[in-house]
């Protein structure tokens, strides 16, 4: 079970004035390894942001392992969102 | 605890049915209710979210039917937050600035007929300090998102609110009107995806991570024009002006959150405990959200229903095991079987025989 410390932003004394905050949506593919699922998804969205809302949308055969598309709206601070494993910045991306 | 007083206990079940992907059961005005009452009387205590609960004019208090927001429910599943139970919250009401004076004043009747039809305790009353602007969007799969162009805003009025003492928090965003639109009109005739409940999903889970509060939305629009082939799903969100008064019922008795593990024992018997979770319901094809993975990843029995959706993420894809049922009335058998300690695989033909591992 995870630690309960900093679960909310204002926990990590992150208050709305002090952490101007985005909302970016995102459309993600990421091939599934071996081991438990979630950490490989939070980890995945967090090199965008911190993950407010998420889902797998779909799951495709890939020649690596199964590619899962995700769906999700992450926080951004003031930073650029990088474009590693993004598909799309907004909702409009695998078809 | 004797085994027959431990059988009479209840079994704390997750519902799961996400917002936003056209549900056949749950995708409309709160028309996942009803599967949420028998969920209830089966397990003796069921967590659900609320959009599952909501139909704007219409509720149902039922003290076995913990209210409790996606994020809320998600950091639950995942262990790291408890959930207290409550006699009332002090709710607070948080209104965006780019809702119109008459419609503001709708609202705020809501709130007076709330406090004195019901006795529902509804405090502070903040509007945000810009307007939210709201933007609606649609995923590749044809689910609804949407976000917020000013959380800044949003985020400031709760603080307020909070600070004002509110122990939970209702928001009423004003979203774009569309009443022509062709995802409207599928939506009123049962056959298309609720465009609002992505970014009234967004709205809600901001809120509640960044104030660790109950927090739930309600959409604030102009009133639809009458349709006369309105499907009966959809149909609680036409009987009035707004959608705030099962929010406000919802959040009444809404447990309050606490981070999980505790810094300290927490010293309180009627908590509930995510390591107390028995089970969770979720559509059969929409499995891959983080309340479901967390609760299958912690070994918590997944029963998967037949559902129809605009997803296909199903065990099989996944890799997940799951007991299948049919119908939300089969799933409360097995919740049933899983409270009673009978194992789900006796219930069903062939019944394989026993091999040496």
């Amino acid at each position: 079970m995870k630690p309960s410390s900093a679960n909310t932003r204002s926990e990590a004394g992150c208050a709305a004035e002090a952490c101007p905050v985005k909302l970016q949506p995102l459309a993600l593919r990421l091939t599934r390894r071996p081991g438990p699922l979630l950490a490989q998804i939070e980890a995945a969205l967090r090199l965008h942001g911190r993950p407010l809302r998420w889902a797998i949308t779909a799951v495709e055969p890939g020649e690596r392992g199964a590619e899962l598309l995700l769906e999700a709206v992450v926080e951004v601070q003031g930073q650029e969102v990088p474009q590693g494993v993004l598909l799309a910045s907004g909702l409009e991306g695998p078809g | 605890m004797n085994a027959a007083a431990l059988i009479s206990q209840p079994l704390p079940t997750l519902l799961v049915i996400p917002s936003g992907i056209g549900c056949a059961i749950g995708g409309y005005a709160g028309d996942g209710l009803p599967a949420a009452r028998l969920l209830a009387a089966a397990s003796g205590c069921l967590i659900t979210h609320p959009n599952v609960m909501n139909a704007a004019s219409l509720y149902w208090s039922e003290p076995r039917i913990h209210y409790v927001e996606g994020s809320a429910l998600d950091r639950f599943a995942a262990g790291q937050l408890a959930l207290r139970p409550v006699r009332r919250q002090r709710i607070g009401l948080l209104l965006d600035a780019g809702i119109e004076d008459d419609l503001r004043l709708r609202h705020l009747q809501v709130v007076d007929g709330c406090r004195a039809s019901l006795g529902l305790e509804i405090g502070a009353v903040q509007i945000s300090d810009a307007p939210l602007a709201v933007r609606l969007e649609q995923g590749a799969s044809g689910a609804s998102w949407g976000s917020l162009g000013r959380p800044d805003a949003l985020l400031r009025a709760g603080e307020r609110l909070k600070a004002a003492g509110a122990t939970a928090i209702a928001v009423v965003a004003r979203f774009p009107d569309d009443p022509g639109s062709q995802a409207l009109a599928a939506y009123r005739s049962g056959a298309g995806v609720d465009a609002l409940a992505g970014a009234e999903a967004v709205i809600s889970h901001l809120l509640s991570e960044h104030l660790g509060l109950p927090c739930a939305h309600a959409p604030a629009l102009r009133p639809l024009p009458l349709d006369p082939a309105l499907d009966p799903r959809a149909a609680g969100e036409e009987l009035g002006t707004t959608f705030l008064p099962c929010v406000l019922v919802g959040l009444s008795r809404a447990p309050s959150l606490l981070p999980w593990p505790p810094a300290a024992a927490p010293g309180d018997s009627g908590l509930l405990r995510p390591e107390a979770i028995g089970a969770v319901v979720a559509p059969a094809g929409a499995l891959g959200g983080a309340a479901v993975l967390a609760c299958a990843e912690r070994g918590v029995p997944l029963i998967a229903v037949q559902n129809p959706s605009l997803l296909s993420v199903t065990a099989g894809a996944l890799e997940l095991a799951v007991l299948p049922a049919a119908s939300y009335t089969e799933a409360a058998g097995l919740v049933l079987a899983l409270r009673e300690g009978i194992a789900p695989a006796a219930l069903v033909r062939p019944l394989a025989s026993t091999l040496v591992a």
